[in-house]
């Protein structure tokens, strides 16, 4: 089904489900190397069901005011002008590393069954294949309550069984593993793809379907996660945006359509 | 008598390009200021491409973008320390990829509390600054710049980031008075501790403003000259980057030296990434030089006039 005839792009599912996971008493933290789809969310939250929550972005603004999207997520918050605050990168540091932050997204070059993300390396990683872009901040997946997942291509290549480099810690190697070695922020709670919803189960932290994307089948999603998913007898379709979260999307956050015409899914 | 004496002695901090690259040699520790490709005191950095420094150690915000992928493509650079490398929408940084996987630079890698941590150990005194943040990350097995210990009160395992001390921090804001007390029209980002960490800082600016600007709001110096060695006028100095809230990154510039970069990723093939330097780093003769090249007067109004906006492009 071409993206025309869906209600709406896989991308503004992705920031629908990561939007309405969001809590009036969160503190926020939004940025990243890649900004568009956790910008969408975040915004969304806070405009439309959570304005107690304090947002901080990466670029060093606080509670910055409803801007449109532009490609660039920093640039996006610069365009808005007025904010709570500005803070500086020192500031940064402080929240990043007390766990005073709520929550963060990553997304990354390849990610695993339990959670874990590479930004790092494809192949060893003192002869890398490929060289990817690096971690601006790992403590974001150490410190927070929780982190949410964004993988914005959901393939073989991507969902792998394990990565080759762990930059971003998930549950290691499942069960305990993380908490074993002392890490006290709880870890990846939601990943939100192009095609689906996963979660991690309780015992064994392995990735779990929650939901299917209305367009998707249960097959073309297993077909495309390079390692066996836990799949409960009755997994739901993923709740379609309303017409406010909608509304607001395309009225306010994304007038341009970023959204709608990113490439990639598989 | 004594007045005019006193006043005799505060020395203008204003120095020339060719004043500043006096300062930078072989074998040195550069960092640079800015976040992304925001606030990049991109006229040094090419100068010091054209000066032919070699063997640099770079570092700079845990986010760093075409100053140290330009340093990188002229092989001045001898090891870099990173967090993210890369021009953020635009893509990754084509040069360092290059360089990393075939091997002809060293590679530390970090993240923002290696980095930070680092710079802070310097400027509190001491060896190494405690953090908890990369536990279970594989840069800690991997990275030269953190190791683990057991907290001497409590038991723990802590991570031991290492100081950083670079002998030269180059910064650009965007206005500074003679005397060096820079000032931001907004985000400092990591500059103010990334100036506490380094020997010797070097300001460059947009535009000069009169020293009474100053004095008469102190609140507003982030950068208070007395850390400053010297305070260069450059404007638009920042370009192809953005510096905040007085001209947008230009990123039809940006997305031709990524090309270009990105072809010389193919064996053989550096004639665009050649040309590329040939125009924009080896010859232009100064700042003015550079400008008419991307552009002139009417390129930079534009970008000047879109951050006035919040133009998309």
């Amino acid at each position: 089904m071409a993206t025309s005839e869906r209600r709406c792009s896989w991308a503004e599912q992705m920031a629908v489900v990561f939007a309405r996971d969001m809590k009036d008493e969160d503190i926020a933290m939004m940025g990243g190397a890649r900004h568009d789809i956790p910008f969408a969310a975040v915004m969304l939250a806070k405009n439309l069901y959570c304005p107690n929550m304090t947002v901080i972005t990466t670029g060093c603004y606080v509670n910055p005011t409803l801007t449109a999207m532009h490609y660039s997520g920093h640039t996006s918050v610069l365009y808005s002008r007025d904010a709570d605050a500005i803070i500086n990168g020192y500031d940064i540091f402080e929240v990043s590393e007390t766990g005073y932050i709520s929550f963060f997204f990553y997304h990354g070059i390849q990610l695993d069954k339990h959670g874990n993300v590479n930004l790092h390396f494809i192949g060893d990683w003192k002869k890398p294949t490929i060289r990817g872009p690096g971690a601006v901040n790992v403590s974001m997946a150490v410190t927070p309550n929780r982190h949410y997942l964004f993988p914005i291509r959901h393939n073989k290549r991507t969902f792998v069984d394990k990565v080759d480099f762990v930059t971003l810690p998930g549950f290691l190697d499942g069960g305990t593993s993380r908490k074993d070695i002392g890490i006290k922020g709880g870890g990846p709670c939601l990943c939100a793809s192009p095609l689906g919803v996963f979660d991690f189960e309780e015992k064994t932290k392995r990735m779990r379907v929650k939901s299917v994307h209305d367009w998707v089948t249960m097959d073309e999603i297993v077909e495309n996660t390079g390692f066996e998913l836990l799949i409960p007898d009755k997994v739901p379709t993923t709740q379609l945006p309303t017409d406010d979260e909608l509304r607001m999307l395309r009225e306010d956050i994304d007038p341009t359509g970023i959204l709608r015409g990113l490439a990639g899914r598989l | 008598m004594a007045e005019e004496a006193r006043k005799q002695t505060r020395k203008s901090k204003l120095g020339t390009v060719e004043d500043a690259l006096a300062l930078v040699h072989d074998g040195m520790y550069l960092a640079f200021g800015g976040h992304v490709y925001f606030n990049k005191a991109s006229h040094m950095v090419r100068a010091i491409a054209k000066k032919g420094v070699k063997d640099l150690t770079l570092s700079g915000s845990p986010y760093a973008s075409y100053e140290l992928d330009l340093l990188i493509a002229v092989g001045a650079a001898r090891k870099v320390m990173v967090g993210n490398l890369g021009f953020e929408y635009l893509g990754l940084a084509p040069n360092f990829r290059k360089a990393v996987q075939q091997g002809t630079i060293e590679s530390v890698i970090g993240d923002e509390a290696t980095l930070v941590g680092g710079y802070m150990a310097t400027a509190e005194g001491i060896p190494y600054h405690p953090i908890v943040s990369l536990r279970g990350s594989d840069v800690l097995k991997v990275s030269t710049l953190a190791k683990e210990y057991i907290a001497p009160w409590g038991g723990e395992k802590i991570i031991a980031v290492k100081a950083l001390n670079p002998d030269l921090a180059i910064l650009h804001c965007q206005e500074a008075d003679e005397f060096g007390n820079g000032r931001y029209k907004a985000q400092p980002y990591f500059d103010q501790i990334i100036a506490k960490a380094s020997k010797k800082v070097i300001l460059t600016t947009d535009e000069i403003i009169p020293h009474d600007y100053v004095t008469k709001a102190p609140d507003k110096t982030v950068i208070p000259g007395f850390m400053v060695e010297m305070v260069l006028h450059l404007p638009f100095g920042a370009h192809p980057c953005m510096s905040t809230r007085n001209y947008l990154h230009d990123e039809a510039h940006l997305k031709e030296y990524i090309q270009c970069s990105q072809m010389s990723l193919k064996e053989g093939q550096t004639e665009a990434l050649d040309e590329y330097l040939r125009k924009y780093v080896y010859e232009p003769e100064d700042i003015y030089d550079y400008l008419d090249r991307v552009g002139g007067l009417k390129r930079l109004t534009e970008l000047k006039l879109m951050m006035a906006q919040g133009r998309d492009y």
